[in-house]
């Protein structure tokens, strides 16, 4: 496990650490400069990025059947994956949790209230990511990319379409957003099970892909 | 143990081609040579070996236990033209890799192996030569010690001398009665130099499993006019073919042909002129 994560930071290194810090300067001076707390929310977003682009790597050198005659299993390798997106958000997590303060002294935003945003933002993320892998293992990274494109559009319009029906479907909507709002302790800890079960559920999935491969 | 490796009625189908009961065994101190035209199904079978695939019948045993085990493949390294780290990283970085995957990987001599291959071990892969990229995996895959080395065009792209200086490594490593090596290659008189048996595969079928010595000594390549060639048994001959001197043909028995034809001129043939005269045999 350690020896699989090593190879991916070694390979995020060096392909991405001029990037990380342009994005990370840029959405800072962005951030700072429109007073949008969003920017400082969105680094678990390019961070979530930067692991699903591995994929393509791995592809490109045949990583998967090179790892296959090593001795490691394959759940290892899927489990390693999901470690490192885990620790990828999390490490976007912790910027915006940094920067909460810095939203709070520019925009006035409140410190916890940042915090809460940016914890919804990463646990969605999560639930996102967390997808994409099983999807990715199932259909190839570009495949992946498309396919959870639509299915964000479907969910987007979903929610657009129950919001306009107005009454029925959009006050329930509505209700379901005020609630997360007055009550954030019991709120958030449904997102955050649901996250969990989601990242267990693709991971058992994403397995039972890998596990089915041939390289 | 008696074999390292035992490949027995495998069986893998594709919908353009497929493996058809492929047997053969890589007995235990020996280096192995498997050749066969492209296509013909050797990284398939050495997949099937790495347990990579799933076959669709058949057995295969490494090291005494099924092909995959994750607990023998500690005991293997394999070479594969494609398959490696990614290029962007270094000989030493991936040295850091394999140390946390390989349980036996030994820092001191992969970094002897990056000397004698004169490899940089900062260096990029992706600014390496051919020939270089090819030494690192070869590095990597020895570098945990293993007792079976399974190597796929592992010489392609290298020097003579280089060469040379990987099949005499290859020696050492079966000095060791426990160590054994799976080689395919296209150069041939890599393997004539080296290998112990040779294994050729063709369409997906084994045509023959031989001692080297035994296959060069045996085989014969007789040239003589078209009755004479006519008059020799069916068995007798592999293939024959008109050139600018007259008919050549290749034959199982080269004492046998000797009496048969006398007179008649019988070369030594070469791996490549076996494999030339079992590929027009099949074309025809």
């Amino acid at each position: 496990m350690i020896g699989l994560l090593k190879k991916d930071l070694f390979i995020l290194r060096k392909v991405y650490m001029k990037n990380f810090f342009l994005v990370l300067a840029l959405y800072t001076v962005l951030g700072v400069a429109l007073k949008m707390n969003s920017f400082f929310t969105l680094m678990s977003w390019m961070y979530g990025f930067y692991v699903v682009s591995l994929f393509s790597v791995d592809n490109a050198c045949h990583w998967d059947f090179y790892a296959a005659t090593l001795p490691v299993s394959r759940k290892t390798v899927v489990s390693a994956k999901f470690l490192l997106l885990g620790l990828c958000i999390a490490a976007g997590f912790v910027y915006s949790l940094i920067m909460a303060p810095v939203a709070h002294l520019l925009i006035g935003e409140p410190i916890t209230e940042s915090i809460l945003a940016s914890l919804l933002v990463t646990l969605i993320l999560v639930i996102y990511f967390a997808m994409t892998i099983p999807l990715t293992y199932a259909f190839g990274p570009d495949k992946a990319r498309s396919a959870m494109l639509l299915l964000m559009g479907l969910a987007g319009g979903g929610i657009l379409a129950a919001a306009s029906l107005g009454g029925g479907a959009g006050a329930v909507l509505m209700a379901l957003f005020g609630w997360m709002e007055t009550s954030p302790v019991p709120g958030f800890a449904i997102v955050s099970a649901a996250a969990a079960a989601m990242c267990v559920v693709c991971w058992l999935i994403s397995c039972r892909i890998y596990e089915r491969k041939e390289f | 143990m008696e074999n390292a490796i035992e490949v027995r009625g495998l069986c893998k189908r594709y919908p353009d081609f497929q493996l058809q009961d492929v047997s053969f065994t890589v007995p235990a101190g020996s280096i192995v040579g498997f050749i066969g035209e492209n296509g013909a199904g050797k990284t398939t079978t050495m997949r099937a070996i790495l347990g990579t695939l799933r076959p669709d019948g058949g057995a295969v045993t490494v090291l005494g236990k099924p092909a995959g085990d994750t607990k023998t493949l500690a005991q293997v390294g394999a070479v594969f033209e494609d398959a490696f780290f990614y290029e962007v990283l270094s000989p030493a970085e991936v040295g850091a890799c394999l140390a946390s995957l390989q349980p036996g990987f030994d820092r001191g001599y992969y970094r002897q192996l990056l000397d004698r291959f004169d490899l940089p071990p900062a260096k990029k892969i992706k600014d390496l030569s051919r020939g270089m990229r090819m030494k690192l995996r070869l590095a990597a895959a020895l570098a945990h010690h293993p007792k079976l080395l399974l190597l796929d065009e592992a010489t392609s792209g290298l020097d003579p001398v280089m060469r040379a200086e990987i099949l005499d490594l290859l020696r050492d490593f079966i000095q060791d009665a426990e160590n054994s090596v799976l080689l395919s290659s296209h150069i041939t008189a890599d393997l004539e130099k080296a290998a112990d048996y040779i294994v050729y595969i063709q369409k997906g079928r084994i045509l023959f499993e031989k001692e080297t010595d035994l296959l060069l000594e045996e085989y014969g390549i007789l040239r003589a006019g078209a009755d004479a060639l006519a008059a020799l048994p069916d068995d007798l001959v592999v293939a024959a073919r008109a050139n600018a001197f007259g008919r050549a043909a290749l034959v199982r028995d080269r004492r046998l042909a000797a009496a048969l034809v006398p007179g008649a001129v019988l070369d030594k043939p070469t791996l490549d002129d076996i494999m030339q005269f079992y590929s027009e045999r099949s074309a025809q």
